[in-house]
């Protein structure tokens, strides 16, 4: 057999077409040297050959070093060859931008009856072991680098891709979910290889090298449920996440849950608590939110004037909603007497009647209104214009009224809150310059799932105690809690290295199982614990 | 009668009107609802953000048939300070909105609307439903 050696001195001499018919040959192996790998490994090498030529195929087996130049060998390739050869057997390296790679092609190096390899079982072991045939997912994450692999599998060589996922189809059961993260994968054509299977429901493609939005093609073959493209170049293509939402249901009408969210509920879009217009604005809205509802929720509203401007308007209107647990206690009459629904209005002119105008008139009206505990929980804001100089903020929930007295019932108020705020100049503070609220008797969806969550309570942690003196009061102090005599309560804290906390554990655990004898409590009979 | 009071009382007049016109494109004429927006407008639909009048037209044919029942209606002038001047109005209604096989259920809308040329356009809006859609 007659080998044929490409290399830089032949290039020229069109050694490439007078043997193009055994670089066509898919039954010689060609053998691939690189003559300056450098310091570079395997993998460094190959993905940059790989990348280099990409798509074209190119499988590399059997890839070694010996005599300072790295080898391998490769079958069925001709565009890849003619590629190289193209570009002066040169490829970037990635490391040594300088120092391209040098390579030189033994063509018809083996025949594949001579030289046979069996890749395909190697790749099957891999795969079984990568398989949770419990939950039908295959986990191809990372595929390259999984140390159970004996030649270089990158899953972004399209030709690789096709070739492991259809080896995937003899797993069995047949796999449902495809995990295929962080491969480096630029293209989907090799989804192909799974075309017509049954039943698939997921593919995760998060963190690969995929582009643009025409390259999801590939994808409108499949009827899955569950997608994941997250960080991935196509996703900053898109202008909002509705654009990015309509163009991958429109390649996968079926997808429900796309980069973990769902986002489709039968008919409609799924309710989202919060939305900001601009990600900047999340500190803004927490802020001002937070601060202006803790103020608010107190007895006297006064504190809030200052966040007003001082010709700021603020009115309200008010709604009566029926057949809901609220119903029947609603009392609304307080701001029903200070509403303002330009609908109800008799006189047109009398349209300013209720309009709040000034920050002094507005807490002042504040003051008349009920008392109010928010439930933050309850919460769901949107910023819908934001601009270094002015934000709108619109927040909905549920309050309570505070009993005046006793008899009184607790009532459950929702809201709907618009606010404008405006920052003239970069040095000011926002203030509010327009809001608007609407109230109404709370609809059941609020009163069942508001104010589940008790507020945190002030932690106050102690500091273990250091000096004798505190030693000294530390003891006092679990004495007159837990009625320990003074003994006592130095060895449960000297037990616990003097943490007061610790201390009261410790105690509480001994006194359950009645591990305290009676003396302990003797420094003070009168106060005998009962038992 | 002040400037501000003229302000007020436009106000109140465009919010009427405007919104009016909303409900009835809503309702019924889905297909010209770009024309309320700015090419640049903004609707937050209960959390979900769809910038553009082209594609908020879209995404209102994608729901399901409405018919919104207004209870109420606020409106304010912006002060110049926000807005540098810029005749903007915030305009806030509730009502009832009703689809196919659901009950009623309560909403709450905000609108900021501007004057562009001889027409009022919607700068940003937001839309938030009380109870859940899936009954």
């Amino acid at each position: 057999m007659q080998r044929v050696i490409i290399n830089e001195n032949n290039l020229q001499t069109g050694v490439v077409y007078k043997h193009k018919a055994v670089i066509d040959n898919i039954n010689f192996w060609h053998k691939f040297v690189i003559a300056n790998p450098g310091k570079c490994g395997r993998d460094v090498i190959l993905r940059a050959i790989l990348d280099h030529v990409h798509p074209l195929d190119l499988i590399p087996v059997s890839y070694d070093k010996t005599q300072g130049q790295s080898h391998f060998l490769a079958r069925n390739c001709g565009s890849a060859i003619i590629k190289l050869a193209k570009d002066n057997l040169t490829v970037p390296n990635p490391r040594d931008p300088l120092n391209p790679f040098k390579l030189f092609i033994i063509l018809k190096f083996a025949t594949t009856s001579e030289f046979k390899i069996d890749v395909q079982k190697n790749i099957v072991t891999v795969l079984t072991k990568r398989y949770d045939s419990a939950t039908r997912t295959l986990n191809l994450s990372n595929f390259h680098t999984d140390k159970g692999l004996s030649e270089f599998c990158p899953l972004s060589q399209p030709k690789i891709m096709f070739f492991v996922l259809h080896l995937s189809k003899n797993l069995s059961p047949m796999p449902e979910r495809y995990i295929l993260s962080s491969n480096a994968i630029k293209l989907l054509n090799p989804l192909e290889s799974l075309r017509g299977i049954k039943g698939l429901t997921f593919f995760d493609l998060s963190n690969n090298l995929i582009e643009s939005p025409n390259l999801l093609t590939p994808l409108k073959t499949f009827e899955i449920t569950e997608l994941a493209l997250d960080r991935n170049p196509v996703c900053d293509k898109f202008k909002s996440t509705y654009e990015y939402i309509k163009e991958v249901t429109a390649c996968c009408p079926k997808v429900t849950l796309l980069d973990g969210i769902v986002i489709k509920e039968g008919l409609f879009p799924p309710v989202r608590t919060n939305f900001l217009c601009d990600a900047e604005g999340f500190d803004l809205v927490n802020q001002f939110l937070e601060y202006f509802f803790t103020v608010y929720d107190n007895r006297n509203r006064s504190m809030l004037e200052g966040l007003y401007h001082k010709n700021a308007m603020f009115s309200l209107t008010a709604q009566y909603i029926p057949a809901q647990l609220s119903s029947s206690s609603a009392l609304l009459r307080t701001y029903n007497n200070c509403a303002r629904n330009l609908l109800k209005l008799a006189d047109f002119s009398r349209n300013v009647e209720y309009l709040f105008r000034g920050s002094t008139s507005i807490i002042k009206q504040f003051n008349h209104l009920p008392l109010s505990e928010h439930d933050p929980f309850s919460f769901k804001s949107d910023l819908i214009y934001s601009t270094p100089t002015c934000a709108v903020i619109n927040v909905t929930g549920v309050f309570r009224e505070l009993p005046q007295n006793l008899l009184d019932c607790e009532r459950y108020i929702g809201f709907n809150r618009s606010f404008v705020l405006s920052k003239p100049n970069a040095e000011d503070e926002w203030c509010i310059v327009n809001e608007q609220l609407h109230i109404f008797n709370a609809v059941n969806i609020q009163i069942t799932s508001s104010f589940k969550t008790p507020k945190q309570p002030v932690v106050s942690t102690v500091p273990a105690a250091k000096t004798m003196r505190d030693k000294q009061q530390m003891a006092d102090t679990l004495k007159i809690i837990t009625n320990l005599n003074t003994d006592w309560s130095k060895k449960c804290l000297e037990e616990c290295n003097y943490d007061l906390k610790k201390a009261l554990m410790l105690f509480v655990d001994l006194y359950k199982v009645d591990r305290i004898p009676l003396v302990a409590f003797i420094n003070n009979p009168s106060l005998y614990p009962k038992k | 009668m002040d400037q501000n009071k003229a302000k007020i009382d436009q106000a109140c007049r465009i919010a009427e009107e405007f919104t009016k016109l909303y409900y009835e494109t809503v309702d019924k004429r889905r297909h010209l609802m770009a024309r309320l927006y700015l090419d640049t407008g903004l609707l937050a639909w209960n959390g979900n953000g769809i910038t553009g009048s082209d594609n908020i037209q879209k995404f209102v044919i994608e729901l399901p048939p409405t018919e919104h029942n207004i209870n109420t209606l606020d409106a304010q002038p912006i002060l110049d300070t926000a807005v540098s001047g810029q005749l903007t109005f915030m305009i806030q209604t509730s009502g009832t909105v009703k689809y196919p096989d659901r009950a009623p259920k309560s909403f709450q809308q905000t609108f900021i609307v501007t004057a562009q040329g001889d027409k009022w356009k919607i700068v940003s809006d937001c839309f938030r439903v009380q109870e859940p859609l899936s009954k």
